[in-house]
């Protein structure tokens, strides 16, 4: 690794850092417009409770202090309790719902890496065939069919009609009600990688170096393997990083689809309950992830691809 | 005539007059063609982008026209059947389906439109519904498209021509804003903003739905910074061409510069990029409606209309599927075929830029 290399990943570093501050800034911000407060209930509570609450969890102090607080517990990791859940803290109820996302997520991501690659250079190896033009149709629609769509259609065809798989929710009959899940996560990065590798293999099959191992008599498939999909892969690592946290972050969909109690399905529930603690928590994990996953992304590509461009 | 032999004045004895058939090689073989002309001769010998092209105009037309003469109105009650059940399944006319007063209405000999999709568990008429939903889809997709270009444009040929340090100051916040979690923020603000504007605003935004002017708030917010790079990209580069140099150098100023020159020449571009917004607007605006943070009821909208229906879903009553399938489809096909036909336009417009 050279000089270059190394202050491009301390500009990136530097750059993920100060995206985690914005986006912790602009989430703390954000929950002070909300009119009413986390005390807002159904049944109003007395004034000198909700004076009580405030002083206990610090909410009496100006909003500024509060802000600098926040923001040093941010850094830690340490968002105290939860004001809805009471008494629970909200380290454990994200980890709770952290550890299925990303079980689901991280299937998913790698059902969509194996599909996509297989997908992909099959079909570019076959261009213009039956199976190259049904995939080109199918990865075109499959983009414009939004998650609950594709997600609900499989549900009710599946797991309603056909029985195949349980509709009982995640957690109670073993790996059957993950299945779904994780299909339907998978369905989006799967169409996009492999119109990703399609494109790319076929640009690495017009290069002068394909034509001359094919000369030196290699195998076709030790062609492939060997030379094309070490340089066709490239773009799909930049994807692999981003998709893989936003498969987790935007399965809010699929965790509301097939009830899941995910990171994501907690994250729409907090916001409703006006949970502050559990709100820029969730917030701060995400954005994190998202952050250190897009991080590790272009560092992979530029060792996988050393004459990328610093710039 | 004596001539001095290192005189480099033209000899006209040498010159002969043109033969007819000379004279024919300046004909023209066909009228000029512009641009635009040719562009649209591509578009048109392409068929997946007329097919796309037919289905949004068909489909504009009803959602626009239909509903100013058709005899239902998107929040009108048609039947309560069962006063003292107040249950979605009884309340709910099936296709062609009459309510009861409307059978009477019928036997009197009055005309009575009918109930083309039927209606919906709060008996509102399902057809129409379905068009205003799928019309509130697309003001959506079109106004975000708008905000996009406005915004973004502004700001990146603001920045691609002062260039310096602004340039570069807006260029990090570009970069910051391209890598913040946008999901997340979205989700945050939409809530967020839909309970400010809830309580704080009156009016013609209580009007429009709260839900509505959230999604055009992310839009401003977040989405402009790939437009804002794009323009600052093609102003840099159309700025460095030898033909603005050479109108500079025949005295132009950078009004006519910038209006005559940068404009016609980046346009194509700019246009059909956020055309493209539009199917991811609306993609947004389903989403954001699915989980419950979009527009706001009575207005419809088609993700909204399909996170009603899906509870038939999950309950596996076939009888009812069509109630999620419609909008649903609706949905794909839509954004289907705006995707379909942005890609036409820049396949005939933007030839530069081969995919």
């Amino acid at each position: 690794m050279n000089k270059k290399m190394a202050g491009y990943i301390l500009k990136r570093l530097l750059l993920g850092i100060l995206t985690y501050l914005i986006v912790v800034t602009v989430t703390f911000w954000v929950m002070q417009l909300v009119p009413g407060g986390p005390w807002t209930r159904e049944k109003a509570l007395s004034d000198a409770v909700i004076a009580t609450l405030n002083k206990r969890y610090g909410l009496d102090q100006p909003v500024f202090i509060q802000y600098l607080r926040y923001l040093g517990r941010a850094m830690i990791f340490d968002f105290g309790v939860s004001y809805y859940y009471k008494g629970r803290e909200v380290t454990e109820i994200i980890a709770n719902g952290f550890k299925i996302s990303l079980a689901i997520g991280g299937w998913a991501a790698v059902l969509a890496l194996i599909m996509g690659l297989a997908l992909g250079t099959y079909a570019a190896t076959h261009q213009n065939k039956v199976f190259d033009r049904i995939i080109m149709v199918l990865t075109t629609a499959s983009v414009a069919m939004p998650s609950f769509v594709t997600s609900l259609i499989l549900l009710y065809i599946f797991a309603v009609n056909l029985s195949l798989v349980p509709t009982s929710p995640v957690g109670v009959d073993g790996i059957g009600p993950y299945i779904l899940p994780v299909i339907a996560a998978s369905l989006y990065p799967t169409a996009y990688i492999t119109r990703l590798v399609r494109s790319s293999t076929l640009d690495v099959l017009g290069q002068d170096y394909m034509r001359t191992a094919k000369a030196k008599g290699l195998a076709p498939s030790r062609i492939l393997i060997k030379h094309g999909l070490r340089n066709s892969i490239t773009p799909v690592v930049t994807y692999f990083g981003p998709m893989f946290a936003s498969i987790i972050t935007g399965s809010l969909v699929i965790e509301k689809v097939f009830q899941i109690p995910g990171i994501g399905r907690q994250f729409i529930i907090s916001i409703q309950n006006r949970d502050y603690p559990l709100i820029m928590g969730t917030t701060c994990l995400l954005a994190l992830l998202l952050i250190a996953f897009t991080l590790l992304s272009d560092v992979a590509y530029i060792l996988v691809n050393p004459r990328v461009d610093f710039d | 005539m004596k001539r001095n032999p290192l005189s480099f004045q033209i000899n006209v004895e040498k010159f002969s007059f043109a033969s007819e058939s000379e004279k024919k090689s300046t004909n023209l073989m066909r009228p000029n063609s512009t641009f635009f002309v040719d562009g649209l001769k591509r578009f048109v010998k392409n068929p997946v982008a007329m097919v796309s092209f037919c289905f949004i105009a068909i489909l504009l037309i009803m959602v626009f026209v239909v509903p100013l003469f058709f005899p239902y109105s998107y929040d009108e009650v048609i039947c309560y059947r069962y006063v003292d059940r107040p249950d979605g399944a009884f309340n709910r006319l099936a296709p062609f389906e009459f309510a009861p007063a409307e059978i009477a209405a019928r036997d009197a000999g009055t005309f009575v439109f009918p109930h083309l999709f039927g209606t919906d568990s709060n008996g509102h008429d399902y057809f129409i519904r379905i068009l205003v939903g799928a019309r509130t889809s697309l003001i959506v997709g079109f106004f975000a498209a708008i905000i996009v270009l406005v915004i973004g444009g502004t700001i990146g040929a603001v920045s691609g021509f002062i260039g310096g340090k602004f340039d570069l100051l807006v260029m990090r916040i570009v970069d910051v804003i391209y890598s913040l979690p946008d999901i997340l923020i979205i989700i945050l603000l939409s809530a967020t903003l839909s309970a400010v504007f809830d309580t704080n605003l009156g009016g013609f935004f209580a009007q429009l739905g709260s839900g509505f002017v959230a999604i055009f708030v992310v839009f401003a917010l977040l989405y402009w910074v790939g437009m804002a790079r794009l323009v600052r990209g093609q102003v840099l580069n159309l700025r460095k061409q030898e033909f603005v140099m050479a109108a500079r150098a025949n005295g132009a100023g950078t009004a006519r510069i910038v209006f005559r020159h940068l404009i016609p020449n980046s346009m194509s571009v700019i246009i059909i990029s956020a055309a493209l917004q539009i199917p991811s607007a609306i993609f947004t605006e389903s989403f954001l409606s699915y989980l419950g943070l979009g527009v706001k009821y009575p207005t419809p909208s088609l993700g909204s209309l399909a996170s009603d229906a899906q509870s038939y879903i999950v309950n596996g009553a076939s009888h009812e599927l069509y109630l999620f399938l419609i909008p649903a489809i609706s949905i794909c096909l839509i954004v289907l075929s705006l995707n379909l036909l942005g890609d036409g336009l820049r396949d005939a417009f933007d030839p530069k830029l081969q995919k």
